[in-house]
């Protein structure tokens, strides 16, 4: 099946993301997470993860099958990516302004920016491996496939409301 | 296999024994009886550090009750670990027998999950503290604590639905 889905992909000339983005056999509402994150604040905003994917399996039944779950928990884990990725580029904006305003006066204090990519590329190698470890506990069973992208998703959510946070500080600051 | 369980139990007993040599008042009772409650654990972290540290405290005080919390967190951590490692071993183990591929054994990728997870939290406990100026150190210790907490939690709900669901063991 994955394979089929592989070969169409290719066969459109389609890169993976953008068929993940475009081609979703599921119907996934980013807006769910969205309304979440504005009705809450602080710590109180992990509640939101996987809201996204729940309201995805009550979409056209979803979430009657593995492979349903499966994308729906996906779909929501690229949601949680972009979200994170958009917080991160506010924050290697804001530090790099203030590594190089220290640097003008010149601070010994060491710079920002290679420190929160140093943190942002463990973060992507610890969740890989506790993803890969969460999948090896399902034996090769037919629910380590949503089992890893559930784990993807939660692990990419919690990451995601760090660095939210983090950027809205930072914006708040400057203001 | 409890190897690595005790090595972190014997981090963790320094700590404490430092936090409570450096004068600090500290009571693990907020944080117990928060995770004893109905809320969701991860609102508890911080609080037996912070009823530690009261109203005003030196950055060396600070530390030190953060550092105390980080303990009660490690042994939280490294029984949920034992745990788990456990399961991974009897999985492996069928596995094995079985004559199933070694490849992407659960006792490896717990392994190599562990290692990953140090190495994100002192990359994120360094950017954290570099901002800080001269509370840097006790920014440092708040850090460590929360990530060791935000880790003892996920550590316990891995080894709470794999005996849940009985898997690790049986497969």
């Amino acid at each position: 099946m994955k394979t089929l889905w592989m070969i169409a992909v290719a066969a459109l000339g389609l890169s993976a993301t953008a068929a993940r983005a475009e081609g979703i056999p599921v119907t996934y509402d980013p807006q769910v997470i969205t309304a979440c994150l504005s009705a809450k604040s602080g710590p109180a905003r992990s509640a939101c993860i996987g809201l996204g994917a729940a309201h995805c399996m009550t979409v056209d039944n979803a979430g009657s099958s593995n492979a349903g779950m499966g994308f729906c928990f996906g779909a929501e884990r690229d949601d949680w990516d972009n979200r994170l990725n958009a917080a991160y580029q506010t924050i290697v904006a804001q530090d790099g302004k203030m590594d190089a305003e220290l640097k003008e006066l010149g601070s010994a204090a060491p710079p920002q920016v290679p420190a929160l990519k140093e943190m942002q590329r463990a973060w992507i190698a610890y969740r890989d491996a506790s993803c890969t470890y969460e999948m090896s506990t399902w034996g090769g069973g037919s629910g380590a496939g949503p089992a890893g992208s559930q784990c993807e998703m939660q692990l990419t959510g919690a990451q995601a409301l760090r660095l939210i946070a983090r950027a809205e500080q930072l914006e708040g600051d400057t203001q | 296999m409890r190897a690595g369980a005790l090595l972190l139990i014997g981090l963790a007993a320094p700590l404490a024994a430092q936090a409570q040599g450096a004068g600090a008042d500290f009571d693990p009772a907020p944080l117990e009886s928060c995770l004893s409650g109905e809320g969701d654990p991860a609102s508890c972290i911080g609080k037996a550090a912070e009823n530690c540290i009261g109203g005003d405290a030196s950055v060396t005080d600070r530390r030190a009750c953060y550092d105390a919390e980080r303990a009660l967190w490690s042994d939280r951590a490294a029984t949920a670990l034992d745990s788990l490692r456990q399961a991974a071993a009897a999985s492996d183990a069928a596995q094995i027998v079985a004559g199933k591929s070694p490849s992407g054994l659960q006792g490896a990728q717990l392994g190599e999950a562990e290692a990953a997870w140090a190495r994100y939290r002192d990359g994120a406990c360094v950017y954290g503290a570099a901002l800080q100026g001269e509370g840097a150190e006790a920014e440092e210790a708040r850090c460590l604590m929360r990530k060791t907490a935000e880790h003892a939690l996920e550590l316990q709900d891995w080894a709470a639905t794999l005996s849940a669901q009985g898997k690790g063991g049986t497969q």
